[in-house]
């Protein structure tokens, strides 16, 4: 009985225009968003290389130590061509110095604004977006339209328990609308490939649950459409609740809330790091000045030649200056964890918040997935500051102090460099493991999983109570 | 007299008559319904919902750009000279319209230097630094009117026409000799009063909110203000005579709503984001790895010169110091000889450093009139979508539309200029050596003024996508009309 009121509902859905239209309109969707997310992704490739070769030739050229520096850049992972999430608002390439400075973050929207002023559609747009969307057009009248057209009372009265029909409808409308969707978005990921984004294994796991998340979260605005049909007299009017609910659910609730919890929680500023460290390096450089100066009033320089005088003086003056980075360290590590912690707790009520929506759900689990989230800018600061740690040994084992006075204490010869690029130790990111990220995702799915239940059950009951025949008139 | 369901009205009536007559049927039907109220209390809670969110976020944006500008004063008095004016930073003030229409103000940088003159370089987005709120973007006014209240107009006209065929009262109204004209005018005027009092409340609503947290606009910002309902109308007013078209072609509401969903969706969705697209596909926009080894090449091309020469110049010192030691040469002669040489290598590549600025530079220009080209072209292209056209007026009506970057790029540009002038008009004393600097007064640094753009290139801006907008309306009223005067109604 259920797989014949399964397969019904299927070809009923099927063979409509209504279907056709939509299958078509989605198709041509969802294969554009994997050919701008390949796009987007080969802009980053193509900037990571660029950074690479910029760096390598500034190397080679330099022939003091004053302004040598290092670079990282985010590569980009071939997720991202399948959840933008936050992967254009991080700001990709950063500089690193011998000294720790906060340097200017600039982003791909920041730099080239005509993308940001019509945001690419991707993958999980689709999914969280237009899918519920449409799930509500198909289902908005699963009960109420059968009622008016009286062929609820006529499928009943085949004794067909209630809760059968009921899923059976759900089931029907599910596949019929989720399973060839299924085509586009595997020949999407396919086509992945020969776009120039490579995808590994553990990309297409990752693909894969993103997809099964989105099955889930569509199953859920099915249900949901369901109940309220059923409940609905009209079908004209459980379409308009319908549209109510799916903005404040999908479009507004999420972003509300994010702004509310975000905003409750005080982060403190990059511009207020920024200045203590600057005023904090202020004050430094004047107790150098002064120490330097006692060295020079209490040392005898007069017997020394000039090369011993500069080699004493720049081990003096280079040692104090490594005193320094090394308190500054200190003093920046205590600061940005401090704002690290605080912007953690913003994240984590923001988004608690956040999931009253089943749309936040989504997003957060895809974004996870595809590693674009929230935790990605945070972790690629924090490897860019353990690697400027590491950079600053290289330069200082090379160097001496001379990476801090910038002074050469060798004569320079053509051809001589000062730093072998490929000696440079390379920065490292690790990216999170599948492990680790499904993991993150597993309450998300069962809080999506447990909102199918309860809607569900409020669908039964309310099927179970409602009035089958069709309405006079 | 045979009775009819309008009561008095017969063909004997005058038109305007019979078309209040026809507008108030309509309006009751409409406005008495409880999906009106719904309509209402939607567009109207939204409204100020997003309004109050957009408060908040302008009081946070304020309060923090005041401590930027505060700390950045403060490092400068630390340092205490007038050689450190490079330290000066220039922040990007948030602007009160931007609790209605968020445009691209998050996305664009908020902070410049301005210890380099001559490259400047909007950084530090507001979303770099607070990813969080980069995941759901900001909901404002533009966003509502854009997805939400187009698609209450959609669910407000799909079924104008072929719902009342389907009812059958189609038929009935036009059976008393109402003209079609009135007819499908007299639908039209009734939905699009039927939004426009939601709207029209919901942005008082607005604007009292605002009002109430003394937020400060000028009165160029009101006008602007005013000027965003008025698009917003006509956007509104897109999608109702579209889905007054769709209704006045198909004869079964399921099918009109469908169509007009798909092309809500193409226009909304669709449309803009392939726009820019195409653009960069079809404009030649040099990629970064182009650029970057064309400058590459320069300076290698640059470094071997520079290296041939200091080689030639080292042969020749050693050529000369082996003559002093041959006793062939005095030592001073020697000396003054080779400082000479060196000075002449030294302004060798001095020169060549200008020149490769010189370079970098007029590489950036010619990279930047290609973004911009793409740009022009993308917009053009998207405009071919009436929510592009939206998007784009009534960001540049807050200021924070395509142009902001490039805008408040060319105001710190001159800034820059003015601000290195007057730092080196107080430092030259001490660099001529013509007497003492005068002590540091960071008040007396020239303070960077918000560029504020004046009505008459606000209007500039927007008149192309208001006049689109008028037009697709009109197009969508006359193509409903004309579909009307033949759509069969049995």
């Amino acid at each position: 009985m259920l797989g014949l009121l399964i397969a019904k509902e299927i070809r009923e859905i099927v063979y409509s225009t209504k279907f056709v239209l939509t299958f078509g309109a989605m198709s041509v969707l969802i294969l554009l968003s994997f050919y701008t997310g390949a796009l987007n992704y080969q802009h980053a490739l193509d900037e990571g290389e660029a950074a690479a070769a910029e760096l390598e030739q500034d190397l080679q050229n330099r022939t003091s130590w004053i302004g040598v520096h290092a670079s990282t850049y985010l590569a980009p992972r071939p997720l991202e061509a399948v959840v933008t999430g936050l992967s254009n608002d991080v700001a990709r390439s950063k500089t690193v110095w011998v000294e720790p400075l906060a340097k200017d973050n600039s982003t791909r929207y920041s730099e080239e604004p005509v993308w940001a002023m019509f945001r690419a559609i991707d993958l999980e747009f689709i999914l969280t977006v237009v899918l519920s969307l449409f799930a509500i057009v198909f289902a908005y009248d699963s009960v109420s339209g059968e009622r008016e057209r009286g062929t609820l009372s006529l499928a009943m009265s085949n004794s067909v328990p209630r809760s059968t029909f009921l899923f059976g409808k759900i089931a029907g409308t599910f596949a019929a609308l989720f399973i060839p969707l299924l085509v586009p978005m595997l020949l999407g990921a396919l086509m992945l490939p020969f776009l120039g984004v490579p995808m590994q294994g553990d990309d297409w796991l990752r693909f894969g649950l993103i997809i099964a998340a989105g099955g889930l979260y569509l199953s859920l605005f099915l249900v949901l459409a369901t109940f309220v049909s059923s409940f609905v007299k009209r079908s004209s009017d459980a379409f308009l609740v319908l549209t109510i609910t799916w903005i404040v659910l999908v479009a507004v609730v999420p972003r509300a809330a994010i702004y509310v919890a975000g905003r409750s929680v005080e982060v403190p500023s990059k511009a207020s790091i920024d200045f203590e460290l600057q005023k904090g390096r202020l004050v430094e450089f004047g107790k150098i000045s002064s120490e330097l100066s006692t060295f020079e009033q209490t040392h005898d320089f007069s017997e020394l030649t000039r090369e011993e005088f500069e080699s004493t003086y720049d081990e003096f003056f280079g040692g104090l200056l490594a005193e320094q980075n090394r308190a500054r360290t200190e003093r920046m590590d205590r600061l940005f964890e401090n704002a690290r912690n605080r912007e953690r707790e913003r994240e984590r009520l923001a988004l608690l918040f956040a999931r009253i929506s089943p749309a936040a759900s989504m997003r957060i689990v895809a974004t996870t997935l595809a590693h674009t989230d929230v935790e990605l800018v945070f972790d690629y600061e924090d490897a860019v500051r353990d690697y400027q740690k590491t950079y600053r040994q290289f330069v200082v084992g090379r160097a001496g102090n001379a990476a801090f006075t910038g002074r050469n204490t060798k004569p320079f010869e053509p051809g001589a460099k000062l730093i072998d690029p490929h000696d440079l130790p390379r920065p490292t990111f690790n990216r999170r493991t599948v492990a680790s990220d499904v993991s993150k995702s597993l309450p998300d799915i069962a809080w999506l999983f447990l909102i199918n239940l309860v809607m569900f059950a409020c669908a039964f009951v309310s099927f179970g109570r409602s009035d089958l025949r069709q309405p006079p008139g | 007299m045979h009775s009819s369901p309008l009561g008095a009205a017969t063909s004997d009536n005058r038109p305007d008559e019979m078309l209040s007559l026809i507008v108030i049927r309509e309006l009751k039907s409409l406005l008495l319904r409880p999906r009106f109220l719904v309509i209402t209390l939607t567009t109207v809670g939204l409204i100020s919902a997003t309004t109050t969110l957009g408060i908040q976020e302008y009081h946070h944006d304020e309060a923090a750009f005041h401590n930027k500008v505060e700390l950045n004063k403060e490092i400068l008095r630390v340092h205490g000279h007038w050689h450190s004016y490079g330290w000066a930073q220039v922040f990007r003030a948030p602007s009160p319209l931007r609790i209605f229409v968020t445009g691209l103000d998050d996305d664009i940088g908020r902070r410049e230097r301005l210890d380099r003159p001559g490259t400047v370089k909007l950084t530090d987005p507001k979303f770099a630094e607070e990813p969080v709120f980069a995941l759901f973007r900001p909901i404002d006014v533009t966003f509502v009117v854009l997805y939400v209240i187009s698609l209450l107009a959609i669910v407000l006209s799909f079924d104008a026409v072929c719902g009342e065929k389907e009812r059958g009262t189609l038929r009935l109204v036009l059976s008393n000799a109402i003209p079609r004209t009135t007819f499908v005018f007299a639908k039209f005027v009734s939905m699009w009063l039927a939004l426009f009092f939601p709207l029209l409340l919901a942005f008082l609503m607005g604007a009292l909110l605002t009002t109430l947290n003394a937020i400060p606009f000028s009165t160029t910002d009101w006008v602007c203000f005013s000027a965003l309902f008025g698009i917003s109308i006509l956007y509104v007013t897109v999608f109702l005579s579209f889905g007054l078209f769709v209704s006045s072609v198909v004869h079964r509401p399921s099918d009109s709503f469908m169509i007009l969903l798909v092309i809500w969706v193409a226009a909304v969705l669709v449309i803009p984001k392939v726009a820019t697209v195409a653009a960069s596909k079809t404009t030649n926009v040099a990629t970064i790895s182009e650029v970057s080894s064309e400058a590459q090449t320069f300076r290698r091309n640059q470094q071997n010169e520079i290296l041939l020469r200091r080689n030639a110049t080292v042969d020749s010192i050693i050529t000369t110091s082996r003559q002093v030691a041959e006793g062939r040469l005095s030592y001073e002669a020697n000396q003054s000889w080779v400082d000479a040489a060196w000075k002449r290598q030294n302004d060798f590549e001095a020169q060549k450093e200008k020149e490769y600025a010189e370079f970098l530079q007029r590489l950036n220009e010619r990279v930047d009139a290609q973004k911009a080209r793409m740009t022009r072209v993308a917009m053009t292209l998207a405009r071919l979508s009436p929510s592009a056209s939206y998007q784009i007026a009534s960001s540049s009506l807050a200021g924070n539309g395509i142009n902001l970057k490039a805008r408040f790029e060319r105001a710190v540009e001159d800034f820059a200029v003015a601000h290195k002038t007057f730092a080196d008009e107080k430092i030259a004393p001490a660099v001529n050596g013509t007497g003492q600097m005068e002590p540091f007064d960071v008040n007396q640094l020239p303070q960077f003024v918000q560029p504020v753009r004046p009505l008459s290139e606000v209007a500039r801006d927007v008149i192309l996508d208001a006049g689109l907008l008028a037009l697709w309306a009109l197009f969508g009223f006359a193509a409903a009309y004309v579909a009307f005067l033949s759509y069969d109604v049995r």
